[in-house]
Formats: structure tokens, sequence, C-alpha cells
């Protein structure tokens, strides 16, 4: 301890010990020369003085930090006297570091953080199912999950929500807001509390209780300015005043980040008891201890027992529970690790690029380093120096690769909304940690193949050849990282190879329908509208918008074909009940009559449906080929009845089959579908469809005709169909895009790569090239023997790329569409477009290799 | 070129704290001088490494230094023994005598 301390006050007075040092050495010379006579003999005899004195330094336990200083001012040094090489291995690394750090928070943020509730993992989400098939989840009916948390001893609480659009009309001009209707314990369940006010009291969640709402972080900045007084007003919701009893936090984004406000579901008496009625999606908390599979065998026991008191309703039907985070980031999950594994990829080809740099850099340096060998440093503050500089480049690369970082993830959240938690994505403490940890790792990687060099190798000898090549093993090692650099290379343009035609093909998909000269608008509804006067307004909607001038065709419809799935309903043929007794589902739209002529849906047999006016009648239906193919089996469904619901309360007749459209969006082949033509009443907001030559032209008049019919009605999302089509494929195509971009970043890196090795084994053979110039060889043969050794690199690079890639491809191969894993043409293009850049890469410095001067070479070596 | 010395730091810092024992204070020269001539040439120190072991020394308190000025006028730095470096030497001595005793048992014929 006191040995300590005595260290601690030297290091302040280490000049005046180093002076002390100094003049005690210099007394023993002048002592020594004037005894013996002969100063060379007395400083034979002392040894190196500065050794010695180095060593007096290190008894007080100051060389670490000291020399890690000096070697750190060295290192600076030896960076700044070569800036170009300097900036390539800094822009390399800041790529490489930038990007990778971009992709692992985004991993980070959405898929390994605990989802921003408390105990979280103790969240799952509760779904029904078929007793026969698991996987045919569906959600859960109001009356079901009442039964469910009363009967069931694995939950601490189960509750539901469904999505809700709404309309807010306490201001000046009517808004369309998100919303999630509740049952009674939503937000015990999810246990976050409210920044601000409360959430529902169980007076509240009540039908016939007070109406409150509990408002988004979001929507509290928008429309209350975060005002801390908004508990005291009121939202005007579909006609009904709200009264604002707490504000969520802005990490609170359950069951979406879309939702604005939370209201509690107030279900009838009625509405509990109608056990069809499945629209609640399903969210328990579990007891502690409790796991999974206890949850689900009691849930499912729960279940049964049901099953047996409602046989009408309940029989058949079982439960699936699953973590909430899986349903809430699950689909998500292979495409974000797929990033994740083209970013690391990227990564390793900068490291193994900047690795090559400083090997070859480390070659012109044999002298340099030779010298400092033998004036006794030791091989160990060598490697300690490299690694130094190492540090030095990593630290210029982790600096350019935060701001890289901060700019992805802003760009990210731009770009990736409808990733699940992106909100939750930001620059923060632990995304700089993380950069840091990537640079250090990144700087232990590429300095250690120097090292190793280095304690390796003999100096003594380089010294002696005048600092020249040791070619042999330090060369090999160059030679297999730009390989493997080209390998990384070429798997990751044969991802981006696959993506990209995925993409094409999903683009070139024939929709079966035609999206070119269509308007989308979107018209609110409301609950407390009567079915006639809803009809009535779809009726005069239809008609305005048909009468602005250049409409050729209008229709309505329960969502945008291509870009909002049609819901699965069941149903039966009338007369025919299906063969095994089992339920059959086919999918569900309702549109108006114009809807096949507006979007160009040929319709093969029939004709299009009469509109029924009166909410009493039974309605007509069209049907698609699939679904008369499956169903009907070559005979003809024309004039057959088709029972809606398990106990066919209501009835259609089918007047129509049309072809094959992809209702789903473009990669979803065509399912049996049901068109059912009627007017949308109170649920949910109704889509037009307006055919015109030039759909953006008449956008602005088609929302006015619209709108001019009840101004405190919502108009929105007013775009061409194509254009939200595209929306729908964005996620497709920012994938594809983000590939190809890891994949042309590592395509040129790999080739500076490969440049940087060429150059230098010219440069280091041109006394060889010269004489055998000087000796007659053709300049052809010179430039084919460069083109041979580069070509071998990139060959071996290809093959094994290839072969990661054939690999890897199966792993991902369920995002691909349209696209075998094992594509030739993808194959065959990456390898192409990498041995193409690499003929480029070999050929400049082969020109520099033929325009040798065989005399000058000669004289000057 | 003088050879580093290959003796073992431990018996340096014994030849150095007897040297110090059996003649008192002394700079550093004079303990270089007074090893040299009473191992009569047969260790080759080299002298320079004295320092070193002299600073680890001083940090372990086995000597304290002084500047005085020397016989011919000049400014030196004297190492005294101190009462720890006294023991310390009993022990080094210990030691050592009971590894030259087990080196004998090998090199010499039962």
């Amino acid at each position: 301890m006191t040995e300590w301390l005595r260290k601690l006050g030297a290091w302040r007075r280490r000049k005046t010990i180093d002076a002390e040092l100094q003049e005690e050495i210099d007394l023993h010379l002048a002592m020594k020369t004037s005894a013996t006579g002969d100063a060379h003999a007395a400083q034979r005899q002392f040894g190196n003085t500065t050794l010695h004195l180095e060593d007096s330094r290190a008894a007080w336990g100051w060389p670490r930090p000291e020399a890690w200083l000096r070697d750190f001012r060295y290192a600076l040094r030896m960076v700044a006297r070569k800036p170009g090489f300097a900036t390539t291995v800094i822009l390399t690394l800041g790529l490489g570091i930038g990007s990778s750090s971009t992709i692992f928070s985004l991993i980070d943020t959405v898929l390994i953080r605990p989802l921003p509730f408390p105990a979280s993992e103790r969240l799952v989400a509760v779904h029904e199912a078929k007793a026969s098939d698991e996987r045919s989840r569906t959600r859960v009916a109001p009356g079901r999950l009442e039964d469910w948390q009363l009967l069931s001893s694995a939950f601490e609480a189960i509750a539901g929500s469904s999505k809700d659009t709404l309309t807010e009309t306490s201001g000046p001009v009517p808004e369309r807001i998100s919303g999630a209707r509740v049952s009674p314990r939503f937000f015990s369940v999810l246990g976050a509390p409210p920044a601000l006010g409360r959430v529902f009291d169980s007076e509240e969640e009540r039908f016939g209780g007070p109406l409150a709402v509990v408002i988004s972080d979001g929507i509290w900045r928008r429309l209350f300015s975060a005002d801390p007084g908004v508990l005291k007003r009121s939202l005007m919701l579909t006609g009904l005043r709200y009264t604002i009893v707490g504000v969520m936090s802005s990490t609170f984004q359950y069951p979406d980040s879309s939702i604005d406000v939370w209201v509690p579901r107030q279900a009838t008496p009625h509405l509990l008891q109608i056990r069809e009625a499945r629209f609640y999606a399903g969210v328990g908390r579990l007891k502690p201890g409790v796991t999974l599979e206890q949850a689900q065998a009691d849930l499912a026991a729960v279940q049964k027992r049901l099953g047996d008191e409602y046989p009408k309703t309940d029989a058949g039907w079982s439960v699936a529970v699953e973590p909430l985070k899986d349903q809430l980031v699950g689909k998500v999950r292979l495409a974000l690790w797929l990033l994740m594994g083209s970013v690391s990829l990227l990564l390793l080809i900068a490291c193994a690029n900047v690795a090559c740099l400083l090997l070859a850099r480390l070659n012109s340096r044999n002298a340099e380093i030779a010298t400092r060998r033998s004036l006794g440093a030791g091989r160990a503050a060598i490697a300690r120096q490299l690694f130094t500089e190492g540090l030095v480049y990593a630290m210029g690369g982790g600096l350019l690769g935060a701001a890289a970082t901060f700019s992805g993830i802003r760009f990210l959240r731009q770009q990736l909304t409808e990733i699940p938690r992106i909100n939750e994505l930001a620059a923060d403490g632990r995304i700089l940690a993380m950069v840091i940890a990537v640079s250090v790792l990144a700087a232990v990687i590429f300095s250690l193949a120097p090292m190793l060099q280095t304690l390796r190798r003999d100096s003594t000898v380089s010294l002696l050849r005048g600092g020249r090549h040791v070619i042999g093993s330090r060369q090999r090692l160059t030679r297999v990282l730009v390989s493997a650099q080209l390998a990384l290379a070429t798997a990751l343009l044969i991802g981006a190879g696959l993506f990209l035609r995925s993409l094409l093909k999903l683009q070139e998909a024939p929709l079966g329908f035609r999206p070119e000269n269509v308007l989308a608008l979107r018209v609110g509804a409301s609950f407390n509208e009567s079915p006639d006067s809803a009809i009535q307004r779809h009726q005069r909607t239809l008609d305005a918008l048909a009468s602005v001038p250049g409409v050729t065709a209008v229709s309505m419809s329960s969502g945008l074909p291509g870009v909002n799935p049609a819901w699965p309903r069941e149903f039966q043929i009338a007369g025919e009940p299906s063969p095994d007794g089992s339920m059959r589902f086919a999918a569900w739209r309702v549109v108006t009559a114009g809807y096949f002529q507006t979007l160009g849906i040929p319709i093969l047999d029939g004709q299009t449906c009469r509109m029924n006016s009166d909410p009493k009648n039974p309605f007509e239906a069209l049907v698609n080929r699939t679904f008369a193919d499956q169903y009907f089996q070559g005979r003809n469904p024309l004039g057959h009845a088709i029972l809606l619901g398990p106990v066919g309360d209501s009835s259609t007749k089918i007047v129509g089959i049309v072809a094959d459209a992809r209702e789903d969006g473009h990669s979803k082949q065509a399912q049996p579908l049901i068109y059912a033509c009627g007017y949308l009443r109170y649920w949910p907001d109704s889509d037009f469809l307006i055919q015109s030559r030039n759909p953006a032209a008449i956008a602005s008049a088609a929302r006015m005709a619209a709108q001019n019919l009840e101004p405190s009605r919502p108009v929105y999302s007013v775009r061409p169909l194509t254009s939200a089509l595209t929306g729908a494929l964005s996620q497709t195509r920012f994938r594809a895009q983000l590939i190809s971009l890891f994949s042309i970043m590592a395509l040129m890196l790999a080739a500076i790569g490969l440049y940087g090795v060429m150059s230098y084994m010219v440069s280091q053979r041109t006394r060889e090239i010269g004489i055998r110039l000087a000796l007659g060889a053709r300049r052809g043969q010179i430039l084919a023997d460069i083109l041979r050794s580069g070509g071998v690199l990139a060959s071996a690079g290809a093959v094994a790329g290839i072969a990661l890639a054939a690999v890897a491809s199966r792993l991902v191969a369920t995002l691909l569409y349209g696209v075998q894993p094992s594509d030739v043409g993808s194959y065959a293009m990456a390898t192409a477009a990498l041995l193409g850049v690499a003929v480029l890469a070999c050929l400049i410095p082969g020109r520099r290799a033929i325009s040798i001067d065989p005399t000058q070479a000669l004289r000057e070596q | 070129m003088g050879m580093r010395t290959e003796i073992p730091p431990g018996t340096l810092y014994m030849l150095i704290l007897k040297s110090l024992a059996r003649l008192g204070p002394m700079h550093g020269y004079g303990i270089a001088l007074h090893i040299q001539q009473s191992t009569e040439d047969v260790l080759q120190v080299e002298e320079g490494s004295l320092y070193p072991a002299l600073q680890r020394m001083l940090i372990k308190s086995w000597v304290k230094a002084d500047w005085r000025q020397t016989e011919n006028n000049r400014r030196a730095r004297y190492y005294t023994l101190t009462p720890e470096g006294r023991k310390q030497l009993a022990a080094e001595i210990r030691e050592f005598e009971r590894v030259m005793a087990a080196i004998r048992r090998v090199i010499q014929p039962a």
C-alpha cells in the first residue's frame, strides 16, 4: 500500500527523478572514464544507457500509460504521414462500422430488447384456434374472453382490444384518428402506468358507464400542444363526448404504433352473448412462474369445457398462446436477421480489407521496424505499437461510423415505418457503446494479422536486405484475406440478385386487375348512422363521383384490392353440407356493382350484380374462379345460394363468376373469394374507386365532390391506386435495396482489396519484370501473367462465395418470391459482376507492369 | 558488444545489499566497483543495470538515498541500507544458500 503511494507520489516528481538518474549515470561514466582512461570501454561496460533509464522508470510503474501515450503519438504521426492511405482505411472502416451498428441497433431495438412493459416476458397473445389445426388462429369473442378470464387459473388477467378509426369533431375540421376499443382489464394486463392522469376505472369499462378516453403521447402533443391541463378536457368521438382521463407515454404502442386513443369497448350484454363475434386481439399476463405450455394447456382445458357448455358455437374450438413479442415482431424477424447477416459480412470485408492494407503498408516499413528491433524494442513493444496504430484507425473509423450510425438510424425510422417498434429506435448511449465495441473489435481483428506477422518474423534478416521483401507467408495471408473478401462479396451479390429478382417478379406479377387508371379515396363511417341513411349516403357519393368530368366508372368496396386483404368468413353452400362436416372459409369483400368494370376484372360467366337498396332484402354475390373450382368442381355455381356464418344467418345468391384477382397483395396467390354486393354501414370506412384516364388530375375534384355532400364527414387517403400498391411493396423493396447497397459496398471494398494486393505485387516484382522484358518476354505475356494471378484469387473467392450463398440462401427462402434459392441467373450475374470488377482491379496494376522500362528497373535496384 | 548479464535480479539485489552492509553508504559507481573487485572480475556485471535495481530497491524501502559531495567535490547520490534492507539481505542470503545447497546436492556425486 505504502509502496503504491510512493509510486503515485513519484509520478508527480518524475521529471526530477529522471534528471537525477541521468546525473547519477553521467557521474558513473565520468568516474569510470577517469579511472580507466577509456570512455568507450566505460560505455561498453555500462551497457545501453537509454535502456537502463527506461528500466529505472519502469521500476516506478509508469511505463504503461507513458508508453501507450508515446505509442499513440507515434501512431498519430505514422497515420498523418500517409494521408491518402489513412483516408482509405478510415473510410473503409467508417462504412463497415456505420452500416453494421445501424443494423445492430435496429435488431437490438426490435428483436432483442424486451417490450416496453413491466415484466413483459409474462405477456402473451391469446387466440382462438380450431382444435384440429392450431395455426388457424383467429380473434377472440368478447363473451368468450370473459369466460376465459373467469375460468382460467394460469393468468393474472386476460384482456382484448380491437382497432377502429374514429372521427374527432371538437375541432373546426373533422379529424380521422385511430383508436383501440379495449376490454376491461386492458391496461392492468399490460401494466404500463399512464404518463399523466389514470387509466379506466371499472365503472368506465362497464356498459352504460361514463365515457372516458386515454390518449396517446402523439395526439397529446399534436392536438393539445402537450398541455398538462388536458385531463379536464374532452374529445368528441363519433358524435359522443369522451372525458380525457389519462395520457400514455410515447413508448406505449399497443396494439400498434398508429393508435391515437384508447376507449373502453363497453360491450353490451347482447354483444357478450354473440359467441361468433370474434374481434378482440387477445392479450394476457401470466401468473409468475407459469410457463407458456402450462398456460396453453390450462386455457385449452377451459375452452374444452366451454365446448361442452356451448356445443353449437364453442365445440371444435381451442386456443393458441404465444409470447406477445413473437406476435408483434415475429413477422419481421427473419428479414431483420437477413439484414444483420449481410451487414456482418460487410463489416468482415471491411476489416479484412484494412488488414490487407496494413499488411501491405507493413511491408514497406520493414526497415523501420527492423531498426527499432535492433535498437532494443521487444516484439511485444512492436506488436503493441501496431495495435495502437490499429486503434487510431479504428477511432477515426469509429467516429465516422458513429456519425453514419446516427444518420442511418434517422433514415431507417423514415423508411421502415411499417416495422413494429421502429419508434423505439433512437440514437442513444447504448448505440454509442455498440459503435465503440464494434470499433475496438474491428481494431483487434484487423491488427491481428500484422501483429502475428511481426511476432513471427526474424527482423534482422530484413534489415540486412535493406528492408526488401520477405514475400512468402505474408503474401499468403494477404491472398487469403483478399479471396475471403471476394467470397463474401460474391455471396452478398448473389443475395442481392435473389431479392431484386423477387421484387421484379412481384412487380410484374399479374394482379388480375388494372390499377393504372384508378383513383382511391376513403370516406369515414359512423356508428350512429342508420342502415338506410348509410345506403343513401353511399349512393349519393357514387353519383357525385361519377359526375366528376373525366370519370368513366366508380364503385365502393371494403378495402383496397391488393392493399387491404379481404377477411375470411365462414360459409356453407345451401343444401350441400361439407363432406366432413368441417366449416368452410372464404375471403369476403363487400363491393358495389361497378367494382369489376372499374378495376377491369373480367366477368367469366353470368353478370355483375344488381344493387339492392333495401337492407332487409337478400343481396347478390359474385365468386372468383378459384372459389368456383374449389367448391363446385366443374358444376355451374350460378344460381346457388351461399349461407354465411356457421348457422347460416344470411344467404346470398351467386350471379356471376369473375377471373382471379390478387386481392390480398402482389405476393399472395388468389384464394376463394366472395364478392358480396352491398353497401357498408356503420363499420368500416368505405373505399371508393374512381376510374379515369388520369387519376391524379381528378384527385382534388373527386375529393371536393365527396366532401361537399357532407362537410363534417372525413374524406381521406386520396391517392392513385398504383401508389397505394407501391406502398404495399415498400418493405420488400426497401429490403432488396438495402441488401443491394450492402453488396455494392462489399464489391467495391473487395475490388479495392484486390487492387491493393495486385499493385503491391507488381511493385515488388518490378525488378523481375524488368529482367524478363530485357530477356525478350512479350508485354502480353507479362500482362497475362498478372491477370492470371489475380484471376486465381478472384475465382477462388467466387467459388467459395457461391458455396456460401448456396447454404445461406436456403435460410431465407421464405422471403423470396417466384425465385428459387438456387436461381441460376442470380448466381451467374453475381459471378460475372465479381469477375468483371476483378479484371478491372487487375488491369490497372497490369498496365503499370507492362509499362516498366527494363533498363530503368534494373538500374534502380 | 557487452552481453546483457544473466544474473538473476535477486542475486543482484543481494550483492548490492551486501556491499552496502559491508562498506556503509556508497554511490552507484562505488557499488559497481566494489562488486567487480570483490568478485575478482568473475561476474560480468553490466554496470548500468545497477541503476534500475537501485530504483526498485528505493521503492521497496530497502535502501534510502541522499545527495552528498564526493571526495572530488562532485554531487553524487549515496545509498544507505535501511533496517528493512538488512532484513531483506538476511532473507536473500538464506534463500541463496538454500538454492546453492540444493544445486550442490545435484552436481556432487554421492
